[in-house]
């Protein structure tokens, strides 16, 4: 087994999701009722909040990466989608997340140590994109999807205006308010959970920066349309089971060891 | 969608015109001069990931400027990463030249001059996106315009491998992950950059001795205040609490200690007047911001190796 030291994330009331990619040699995950066969090239996620289990038949080598479920901001039923399902390496972003991770995995040990928050917030950015990728992928396209799609789009391009209301959303998409709640609601969630997560994200980008230290948080917070500073700290924690704070400064007590590994054994 | 501009249908003696136009339609309003008479077919190749546009141009040897009278004129903003895949481009920006070869990138900024030469037929992918799009600071980004960056260090070679997958895919990525991978990729940017400033140039001196100066005037200002808190200075000047600890590390001592010792010093010299009306001790305390009397005994004894009562009481015998 060879470690890289990078970072190892807390162990929160979330519970951890994991991530494997398989390098060589095969791996059987089960999980909900479901089972999945992994070739090299493949990847999949698994939550370890519930009971699991995870088989390596042959010798096998694996990239491993493991991160605070709430992290990927997405929802628990949108979870359970993904998890145990196998993920196409050719698909866009999935080739490209796989990619990018086995790099970051097989260089963890020669990068920068101040560099480690970044990229580990760069990391959870692009398994976001891919869980997204592969949760579309994997649903049935219905009427309204791309019409949801381009909306949700254009929230995020305005993201920056602080008069982004539902009312000025549905008028900029020329539809009514009562149909961009249905939009909406089909989806699951609401306009104004939409538009406080894309916020939500922008932030936690930022903090994550290297430069993160010459600003306040609520400097940071009052700039993507946050007025109350508390109300930010709360939104930020429910969404991502962290606060603001300790994701800019991870401390001793959160972030020690490893998170990327490389492992080989024999069956 | 992709758009493509080519030279190919034009005559030969058309071509130099229509290029130029191209090129700073594509880019930023550019000089391009061509090395050869007659020209072969160029093209480019436009696609939108996001706020970001993804280019390949195939041309051949050419000269490309970025003149002031232009920078006067169109005012744009915007960044230009490019990798070179076949070729190589000599750059000059903010006094700095560098040779880019094949599988290595370079940044230029459209705000101040730049020119580039590609003495041969070349290939490459430029990534063009708003200046503001990327977090680092303008003195972050001046230094590392022509630079180049290629596989000899794990950063940089993370950055180019995912820009030379990103070249390949820009198209097929969905219009709703577009933005925010273009913000992924300015994000890694802006790691590399910042990182790169950081090991190269520790904290720009001049930079932070300004800060350092403002933030203990601040604390000189407000010592009489015993409430003052060093979230509350932090805040004051919009920089993380962290940062502020970050400041008092070249002091030798805590950023709390400085002021403590701020105020000690003063109640020491108000408490050294020999003036017939010498307060008392515990006013002087009050006076400096420390509310607790017995604390302020405590700490003036550590500070000076006697009570503020007896040191007062020196004081006074030795100004008779």
């Amino acid at each position: 087994m060879r470690l890289a030291r990078v970072r190892q994330p807390i162990e929160e009331d979330g519970g951890l999701l994991v991530v494997i990619l398989v390098d060589r040699g095969a791996a059987v995950v089960e999980q909900d009722d479901r089972q999945v066969f992994l070739k090299p090239g493949e990847m999949v996620f698994y939550d370890l909040a519930r009971p699991m289990s995870l088989e390596f038949p042959d010798p096998f080598r694996v990239k491993l990466l493991v991160l605070p479920r709430q992290l990927i901001g997405l929802r628990e039923d949108q979870l359970h989608r993904i998890t145990a399902t196998s993920i196409r390496p050719d698909a866009t972003m999935s080739s490209l997340v796989a990619a990018f991770l086995t790099h970051l995995v097989d260089t963890a040990a020669d990068l920068p140590a101040a560099t480690g928050v970044p990229l580990a917030s760069s990391a959870i950015d692009l398994l976001t994109l891919l869980a997204e990728e592969h949760l579309s992928l994997s649903s049935q396209a219905s009427a309204g999807l791309d019409r949801l799609l381009e909306i949700k789009r254009f929230i995020e391009q305005n993201i920056k205006d602080p008069d982004l209301t539902p009312q000025a959303v549905a008028h900029a998409n020329s539809i009514s308010v009562r149909y961009l709640h249905k939009l909406f609601r089909a989806d699951g969630g609401t306009v104004g959970q939409w538009i406080q997560r894309c916020r939500l994200q922008k932030c936690r980008s930022e903090l994550a920066g290297l430069d993160a230290t010459r600003r306040s948080i609520s400097a940071v917070a009052h700039q993507w349309g946050f007025t109350s500073a508390p109300h930010f700290s709360r939104a930020f924690r429910s969404l991502y089971g962290i606060s603001p704070a300790e994701w800019r400064d991870p401390g001793a007590k959160l972030f020690e060891g490893s998170v990327a590994a490389s492992g080989t054994a024999a069956a | 969608m992709s758009v493509v501009l080519s030279t190919a249908p034009l005559s030969v003696s058309d071509r130099a015109e229509f290029w130029q136009d191209a090129v700073s339609r594509t880019f930023v309003p550019l000089d391009v001069e061509l090395h050869e008479d007659e020209p072969a077919t160029a093209t480019i190749l436009s696609r939108r990931m996001g706020f970001m546009q993804v280019s390949t141009v195939t041309a051949g040897p050419q000269t490309v400027a970025r003149r002031p009278r232009m920078i006067a004129r169109d005012g744009k903003e915007t960044v230009t990463l490019t990798l070179m895949r076949r070729g190589v481009a000599e750059r000059s920006q903010d006094g700095r030249d560098a040779v880019v070869h094949p599988g290595q990138f370079a940044l230029s900024d459209s705000r101040r001059p730049f020119d580039k030469a590609l003495r041969q037929a070349f290939n490459l992918t430029s990534f063009h996106f708003p200046r503001s799009a990327l977090k680092v600071s303008d003195l972050e980004l001046r230094a590392v315009t022509a630079t180049s960056f290629g596989w000899d260090e794990p950063l940089s070679a993370l950055l180019a491998g995912h820009l030379k997958r990103l070249d390949s895919s820009a198209e097929a990525v969905a219009p709703t992950q577009g933005d925010r991978l273009a913000t992924v990729t300015c994000d890694l940017l802006a790691c590399l950059i910042q990182e790169r400033h950081g090991r190269l140039a520790p904290q720009e001196p001049a930079a932070v001795q300004a800060m350092l100066l403002r933030v203990k005037e601040y604390m000189v200002r407000n010592l009489a205040d015993p409430d003052l808190s060093l979230v509350e200075i932090a805040s004051a000047h919009q920089v993380s609490l962290r940062y502020l600890h970050k400041l008092f590390e070249t002091e030798g001592v805590t950023a709390a200690r400085w002021i403590q010792q701020q105020r000690l010093e003063r109640c020491r010299k108000e408490l050294a007047r020999t003036t017939s009306q010498a307060p008392t001790v515990t006013v002087v305390a009050h006076s400096w911001g420390f509310a607790n009397a017995s604390h302020f005994s405590r700490v003036f004894r550590l500070a000076y190796g006697i009570s503020p009562r007896e040191f007062q009481a020196t004081a006074r015998r030795h100004s008779r």
